[in-house]
């Protein structure tokens, strides 16, 4: 392979770019995909090691897809707003989450994912969150983070109390936090 | 030998040079730091590198040593996971600590804490997200934790505290983020 001192692409760099690849220490990676220059710190075969060192879309935001869980029942007529932003391996996020409970049993629970994964650092995180339950707001909730779960798909947005949402009520839960991303 | 960036753990010296191979131009990574440099003057012995990224990755997280001070009973066993990743000057931090209330018969009362880069001095008070966990009260968030800033260095203080019984074993959960000096 040629010389090439910053190597253009839409995805990042693994630890397959390596020596073997033609990459050398020192050499750029260009993500185009997220905005991320990487260098090659360490070229070793099956384990190039790639620092992230900056970033053109440093605080862009973007939507996500949350799936959200529900105990007790289910509501209906859900919507939600979801916005992220990625500056390396920090994930910040707010989330909005509208919805009316039927007439059935109390929504008792949430659980929702995130934008991004979640490294395991055996770490509750907090988040900030209060509720609107029939235009009355309180700040019961207690929502984080769970950077503990050693499955990678467990590692969500959790609740250790949640006020419970009645029959037919009306329901709005706001979130705000940051975690640390999965490398 | 052309090399368009240089690994190293260390920074560069002025006479990280000509002689040496390096022209400007040239890119240092020094993953101690870690900085990205860039040698903006060759000469010989004064070799001049300007830092052109400080703090190197961006948003890599790292383990701190928070160090405690508690009110009341002292607290046994106390175990800490801190995490925190710099962006600029803005430091953002995660905080679990786990132990068990000493057993005067006080219990604990209170704590504060210092934090893993300098808080720039700006006196005000930065909310910080908290969660206690014990066995007499649960999952509370009636705690008040601060970054305050008016004090030199900025620790994190409590304006209020639930106060963990004698004997109790607990666990305190934060997360925020500040100015560095």
């Amino acid at each position: 392979m040629s010389y090439r001192p910053t190597h253009i692409s839409e995805s990042a760099p693994t630890v397959n770019d390596d020596y073997g690849d033609g990459y050398r220490n020192g050499n750029f990676w260009w993500n185009e995909t997220s905005g991320t220059l990487y260098v090659l710190v360490d070229h070793t075969v099956g384990a190039a090691d790639w620092d992230a060192i900056t970033s053109s879309s440093v605080a862009a935001w973007d939507d996500w897809v949350a799936t959200i869980a529900w105990t007790g029942n289910t509501p209906v007529g859900v919507s939600y707003v979801a916005r992220y932003q990625e500056v390396g391996n920090l994930i910040c996020f707010v989330l909005d989450v509208r919805g009316t409970n039927d007439t059935g049993a109390d929504i008792t629970d949430m659980e929702c994912t995130l934008p991004e994964s979640v490294a395991d650092n055996d770490n509750f995180i907090p988040v900030s969150t209060y509720s609107l339950i029939v235009a009355t707001a309180n700040s019961n909730n207690i929502a984080y983070i769970d950077g503990n779960d050693n499955d990678l798909a467990d590692r969500k947005l959790y609740h250790a109390s949640f006020n419970a949402i009645g029959a037919s009520e009306a329901f709005e839960l706001y979130f705000r936090g940051f975690y640390e991303k999965a490398p | 030998m052309y090399k368009p960036t240089h690994i190293s753990a260390a920074s560069p010296t002025v006479n990280d040079d000509y002689d040496d191979g390096f022209r400007d131009g040239n890119f240092w990574r020094d993953t101690g730091t870690p900085d990205l440099l860039l040698l903006v003057d060759e000469t010989v012995g004064a070799a001049d590198w300007d830092t052109v990224l400080a703090g190197g990755s961006l948003a890599e997280w790292g383990d701190w040593t928070p160090g405690f001070t508690w009110t009341g009973d002292q607290p046994t066993g106390v175990t800490a996971i801190a995490r925190f990743c710099e962006i600029g000057n803005t430091v953002w931090f995660t905080l679990q600590v786990s132990g068990r209330s000493g057993a005067g018969g006080t219990g604990v009362t209170n704590m504060s804490c210092t934090l893993p880069r300098v808080v720039a001095y700006n006196n005000s008070h930065i909310p910080c997200a908290s969660i206690g966990d014990n066995v007499s009260v649960r999952w509370s968030q009636e705690h008040l934790a601060v970054i305050d800033t008016s004090v030199d260095p900025g620790i994190m203080v409590h304006l209020l505290f639930v106060a963990i019984d004698s004997g109790d074993d607990f666990t305190l959960y934060y997360s925020g983020f500040y100015e560095k000096i």
